[in-house]
């Protein structure tokens, strides 16, 4: 059972932890293009 | 006196060409239908039966083939990426190439993981020199190496023609890795491919919903893969045209 348990685990593991590092890129990036305006005066 | 900030070309953070738009609108849609869709796949293999033969560590099945399969596709995705940019020149075809070769290669290391877990419950050892699990590891260390181009390449089109041609040619050692059992014969230990009918009762509707978790799984991170690839592509070329002491706000 904890192979099966391992299996799943180092599966999903992973899957989530890129997801996570996605949307926090998408944030950043998003955030730096607000910050990339030119504010004249 | 304050003004409204105004924002350098191009104006806008929305996607411009249509395989961006895609992305977007998958997005949201993609994220729910993944959620749901793993949570029923976890209830159905928890509730399958148990195989009288492999016994408890069988239900590993409803999890190794669907990730090859994501892989599969992201390599396929790669080299029709790479076709599209060389044809047409559009960025957004290399963005989608060099996109889909990354979520591909997660999910092909999630297969060369699961695999030895698998192998070390039945044959009783981590790894074997099997064609199928040889020919694996190849399309792991092809698409690798794609990833390593593109990342020591950054920002030269020179490179991305050459990645293409390079995800084209990788797309090869596909069809030899699903076809490896078959060509080694009876010297290969791993099972073979899977055909209609050959599971056992109640085990399909598992194998099925893990085929379409990955695969789902697979666009939703691609979606925002390709978004975050098409954000750093727009944020450098912003700074590009900023004045100098004013990149920032």
């Amino acid at each position: 059972m904890e192979y099966v348990i391992a299996a799943y685990a180092l599966s999903l593991g992973p899957v989530a932890l890129y997801l996570a590092h996605l949307v926090r890129e998408r944030r950043r990036l998003l955030r730096d293009l607000d910050d990339t305006r030119v504010r004249p005066g | 006196m304050s003004a409204r900030p105004v924002p350098l070309a191009p104006a806008s953070a929305q996607p411009a060409s249509g395989v961006d738009r895609l992305w977007a609108a998958l997005r949201g849609p993609s994220g729910w239908l993944l959620a749901l869709l793993a949570a029923v796949w976890l209830v159905s293999v928890a509730r399958a039966p148990i195989d009288s033969v492999q016994g408890v560590i069988q239900k590993i099945l409803y999890v190794h083939p669907p990730l090859a399969f994501a892989a599969y596709l992201g390599f396929a995705l790669t080299a029709l990426g790479g076709a599209a940019f060389l044809w047409r020149g559009e960025e957004a075809w290399d963005r989608l190439a060099r996109s889909s070769a990354e979520v591909g290669v997660l999910f092909c290391t999630l297969v060369v993981v699961t695999g030895p877990i698998w192998a070390k419950g039945t044959w009783g050892r981590w790894w074997s020199w099997d064609l199928r699990l040889i020919v694996t590891l190849l399309l792991w260390f092809v698409y690798l190496a794609y990833l390593m181009l593109r990342s020591f390449t950054e920002g030269s089109e020179r490179a991305a023609r050459f990645a293409a041609v390079y995800g084209m040619a990788g797309l090869l050692v596909i069809p030899l890795n699903y076809f490896a059992i078959e060509l080694a014969g009876n010297r290969s230990i791993h099972p073979e491919n899977l055909e209609r009918g050959s599971l056992g009762e109640g085990m399909g509707l598992p194998f099925a919903l893990g085929a379409a978790v990955c695969l789902v799984a697979f666009v939703h991170l691609l979606a925002r893969r390709a978004e975050v690839e098409r954000l750093r592509g727009l944020l450098a070329e912003r700074l590009a045209l900023a004045p100098r002491g004013q990149e920032r706000g």
